[in-house]
């Protein structure tokens, strides 16, 4: 067999120079990110095949610990059987009929973590200076989401305020809200069709002075949001409680998104002015 | 790291209680939730609810509910326990649930919760009722504690406590 004296540059990610390869192997491939498969037991192995060899080439992912493998003949490379909680980092070498590259320099380290039913997705603090709050590029791969909040209006008076909700930025005559609450005392039911947004209330305290410590509670569910047959329907449970009826209510309110496309972003407004930089929005999602 | 949401602690009872208490909670979650169905021997009379002990004047509510013919709202200010039932009649006919939803619990802030309670009887004497309520206390909460003036929770009565945590 004759050997070829090979000039490659990018052999290695090394400064370029000559390598003495054997005609027809193979060329190590350059190693990518190493992502969690989903599943708590796989990882999907990323790499750059930088290979004019002979032949099909056949590339392996080895995972250290383990030495668990998958095999295929472009990236990425799932190697499964992994361990959930376990960290690997991940080698890629190439094959052909003639053998085998050596293996790639070690991936980042990944941790595959079983996923649960439910999940926090993000959360997000008020600045005290913008009424708005937004979640986006959230992931499809729920079927629900659960909005849990603790905030306030940064208004300066002995009320309470409403929250407003749009989807994917959608504003027009897309959505409509029944409200029932008790606000100062009073029982209440409303209703509101054909708005910019989901008008639900009353459960946010504002912000007198002397109630720094006093917040107000809301659970927000979404359901079926990534669904691209269904409209979106919203269920809220909210309310403040200040030991002064003034600025104490509780609502119970349905809402509805009337869009078939899934959703990928929650903007959540509070009515009057400001959510109170200590409010927290927490978004959760629950699988099916 | 605790799980996103995972029961802390579960109780079942083998036979009946005038108290179930849930005790040094620990102040890793975020929030917490309460589940509790039950059967209990009370006529007309209230489950209430402490935390860590704290028998002050501390606790207030508004609630929203029903009776079946009309909708009703009422609040408690300074009390020394909140009230967590409403309904008239005997309650031991059929299960009662309870959800109590109690935000940043070891925060430092006045501790706010939101709490459902529903039970139909297929007649009168069925009601769902909503609260919000605020314990003006700035200490985390570690214990909660379910009680009655009278009467008991029956056997077969379960409540389970859950840990909420967010990103």
């Amino acid at each position: 067999m004759a050997i070829t004296r090979i000039k490659n540059s990018s052999i290695n990610n090394k400064t370029p120079k000559y390598n003495d390869v054997l005609a027809g192997l193979p060329f190590r491939p350059i190693i990518g990110t190493a992502t969690d498969g989903g599943n708590g037991t796989s990882v999907s192995v990323a790499f750059t095949g930088n290979n004019v060899a002979n032949g099909t080439i056949t590339y392996t992912a080895l995972s250290s610990p383990g030495s668990f493998t998958g095999t295929g003949t472009a990236s990425p490379i799932t190697v499964s059987g992994l361990t959930s909680g376990t960290a690997y980092t991940f080698q890629v070498k190439a094959g052909n009929s003639l053998g085998d590259s050596a293996y790639s320099a070690a991936s980042n380290s990944v941790t595959p973590v079983t996923p649960t039913s439910f999940e926090s997705i993000a959360t997000a603090t008020g600045t005290g200076s913008s009424a708005t709050i937004t979640f986006s590029s959230i992931p499809s791969t729920y079927q629900h989401l659960q909005l849990r909040i603790l905030g306030k209006d940064t208004y300066n008076a002995t009320n309470v305020s409403a929250l407003k909700i749009t989807f994917n930025s959608v504003g027009g005559s897309s959505y409509s809200s029944h409200n029932l609450y008790v606000y100062d005392g009073v029982i209440y039911a409303d209703a509101y069709t054909s708005r910019g947004d989901i008008y639900i209330g009353y459960g946010m305290p504002q912000s007198p002075a002397g109630k720094s410590n006093t917040f107000g509670a809301a659970i927000i569910d979404i359901h079926d949001y990534a669904s691209t047959t269904k409209n979106k329907t919203v269920r809220a449970f909210m309310g403040s409680e200040t030991n002064a009826q003034a600025d104490s209510a509780i609502a119970l309110s349905s809402g509805l998104f009337m869009n078939t496309s899934a959703i990928s972003s929650i903007s959540i407004s509070i009515e009057t002015l400001y959510w109170n930089s200590s409010s927290t929005i927490a978004l959760y999602g629950i699988r099916g | 790291m605790p799980a996103t949401y995972e029961p802390i602690a579960t109780t079942t009872l083998g036979s009946a209680a005038s108290t179930i208490t849930f005790s040094t909670i620990p102040a890793t979650y975020t929030d917490l939730r309460l589940v509790l169905v039950t059967k209990h021997t009370l006529t007309g009379q209230s489950i209430e609810v402490q935390y860590n002990n704290n028998t002050s004047s501390l606790y207030s509510q508004t609630s929203l509910y029903g009776y079946g013919t009309a909708a009703v709202s009422d609040r408690e200010t300074n009390g020394t326990s909140f009230l967590c039932s409403k309904w008239t009649g005997t309650r031991n006919d059929q299960p009662i649930l309870i959800t109590l939803d109690i935000f940043s619990y070891a925060g430092s802030t006045n501790k706010t919760f939101l709490m459902t309670n529903a039970s139909d009887v297929n007649g009168a004497g069925g009601s769902i009722n909503t609260y919000v309520g605020l314990f003006r206390s700035t200490s985390a909460i570690s214990s909660i504690k379910f009680f009655a003036s009278a009467g008991s929770f029956d056997t077969g009565t379960t409540a389970t406590l859950y840990g909420i945590l967010k990103a």
